[in-house]
């Protein structure tokens, strides 16, 4: 939930016409209709939403009395009444989450339904944008989604749950097949044909293939053109809702049980084999806590956070870090490790393809930067791959760095690394830029150079910039 | 008993046309998926096409909640 101009409706919060979300002086309002707010104050009262509540499985939320809603008269008018949510530190979307990530959101919202249905509830969507994590653990935060459980009804968000939760988890567990891309092509996710066209004959015996995949593609395109109205069919011939919980009870067994063998990174490896000696990773590490405690920046980005080495030392000096890589396993390492620290927000990312703004008037969804604006930003061991590997000219990637943030931590890597060795070896070298003396004069175009250290004989070169306008 | 469920709903049900409405394949299908409880929904299910197509029954039900 990112910060506007005052009182500013959040893009993507559209959908659901019970109720729209606000921003306003840094906080986050959300206006309901007459129905969602009776359900909502209803909610309150029950135990099992009260436990959920308490266990910080729902976002810290409470209605606002009319006399206190800050918002303009204008909006106010269009609502019943208005919630005031907790702010969710950094606003992440699915397609930067890695496997463990979507299927402990997957297992939120199963929970969520079968506690829900039990008590007389359902939630009407089924969609991981619903899901924030705040300390590492997933949060739900559209509490709209709640309402009454019709008599009779199926559960309406099963095929939104198998096209945003299921069959990405689906794919990364059977197939090997990263998820992100899927995610972040399609607003709504892996549709029921696409997954049936992605799974072929072989894959229909593994767990969930042939019910929720191959036969519910097969029922969508048997039903439809359907005119029929099923869901007054499925409520005379008796539908209840102890159908919804062993379908939801069995989702969860399946969910529970997936896995990814996440071996076989190109990168997964690096903490154990990095190329450094253990003097110069000392140096290294005591560099960029050195520049996080002397410049107590409150987010800190580390791109190219590989399984958050440094992303851990910035965490003991700074509120809030969010560690980016390419590679779906060093992240998810990071995600996995209970050591590390809840103020780590772990994100697949590709710093030469970043997540854009896109959906629905490409507002829907929007770029990280939106999102969290960084005060510092490691770079380390991250150059090389961006100028040689993604062919980013070096100036505009300086050029970019400066238009994110006010500190800059990054590391020169020698055209004597044997990494930068291994990534020329196939390619012409056209990179007439990649040179110490032309990364110092880029930077020195937006920054001053506070402090550089030379670590690995002199091979790699750590930089501490800041731009003239902070001191 | 997926195996009769899933043919009832097939032989059953509504022909298809050109055009897509995703969630109703999906709801049928909740009814598969609910296992041993959905047994007797499935049947329920089954009679109630089966009265329409031998013309004992209105095709399309009214919203009723006293079935």
């Amino acid at each position: 939930m990112t910060t506007g101009t005052p009182a500013s409706v959040d893009a993507g919060s559209f959908r659901d016409r019970d109720g729209r979300v606000y921003h306003f002086g840094g906080r986050v309002f959300r206006g309901l209709s007459g129905p969602a707010l009776e359900t909502f104050r209803n909610l309150q009262t029950r135990p099992f939403y009260q436990k959920l509540a308490a266990a910080g499985k729902l976002v810290g939320s409470r209605e606002v009395a009319a006399a206190d809603n800050p918002l303009p008269d204008a909006v106010k008018r269009q609502w019943a009444g208005f919630l005031e949510h907790d702010r969710i530190g950094v606003i992440s979307y699915p397609y930067e989450w890695t496997f463990g990530m979507l299927k402990a959101a997957a297992c939120l919202q199963l929970e969520l339904v079968e506690r829900a249905v039990n008590n007389g509830y359902t939630l009407k969507d089924a969609t991981p944008y619903n899901v924030q994590f705040v300390d590492r653990r997933a949060v739900f935060i559209d509490l709209a989604s709640f309402e009454p459980l019709g008599e009779g009804e199926p559960w309406a968000g099963y095929r939104q749950f198998c096209e945003m939760y299921l069959f990405p988890l689906f794919l990364q567990a059977y197939k090997g097949c990263n998820f992100q891309p899927f995610l972040r092509a399609a607003i709504n996710g892996v549709d029921v044909q696409t997954a049936a066209a992605l799974f072929g004959l072989r894959d229909r015996f593994r767990k969930g293939v042939l019910t929720h995949v191959w036969l519910q593609a097969k029922l969508d395109r048997h039903y439809g053109g359907s005119s029929e109205n099923v869901r007054s069919s499925l409520k005379s011939a008796g539908f209840n809702r102890e159908l919804i919980l062993a379908n939801v009870r069995k989702l969860s067994k399946l969910v529970q049980g997936l896995g990814w063998d996440a071996a076989g990174s190109e990168w997964g490896d690096y903490s154990e084999f990095h190329n450094y000696s253990d003097t110069d990773h000392a140096l290294k590490e005591a560099f960029v806590r050195d520049a996080v405690v002397a410049e107590r920046p409150t987010t800190v980005w580390d791109i190219g956070c590989n399984t958050g080495q440094f992303s851990r030392v910035a965490a003991t000096a700074c509120p809030q870090v969010v560690s980016m890589d390419i590679d779906h396993v060093a992240v998810e390492r990071l995600f996995l490790d209970a050591d590390a620290p809840d103020n780590i927000l772990p994100l697949v990312q590709n710093i030469a393809d970043p997540s854009p703004s896109w959906g629905w008037r490409n507002r829907e969804r929007s770029e990280l930067v939106h999102r969290c604006r960084p005060d510092m930003v490691l770079c380390l061991a991250l150059i090389h791959h961006v100028v040689i590997t993604a062919n980013i000219p070096l100036a505009e990637f300086i050029d970019y760095l400066a238009g994110l943030t006010d500190r800059l931590v990054i590391e020169y890597v020698s055209r004597r690394d044997e990494k930068v060795r291994t990534l020329l070896r196939n390619k012409d070298d056209k990179y007439s830029d990649y040179s110490r003396a032309s990364l110092e004069q880029h930077l020195s175009r937006h920054f001053d150079i506070e402090r550089s250290a030379d670590v690995n004989d002199g091979d790699r070169t750590l930089y501490l910039c800041v731009k003239s306008t902070v001191h | 008993m997926r195996i009769l469920i899933v043919t009832c709903l097939l032989l059953f049900g509504p022909d298809a046309h050109a055009y897509l409405d995703p969630g109703t394949g999906s709801m049928f299908l909740q009814v598969i998926l609910g296992g041993v409880a959905a047994i007797g929904v499935a049947i329920k299910l089954y009679w109630h096409k089966l009265m329409a197509a031998l013309g004992l029954r209105k095709k399309e039900e009214p919203e009723d909640e006293s079935v």
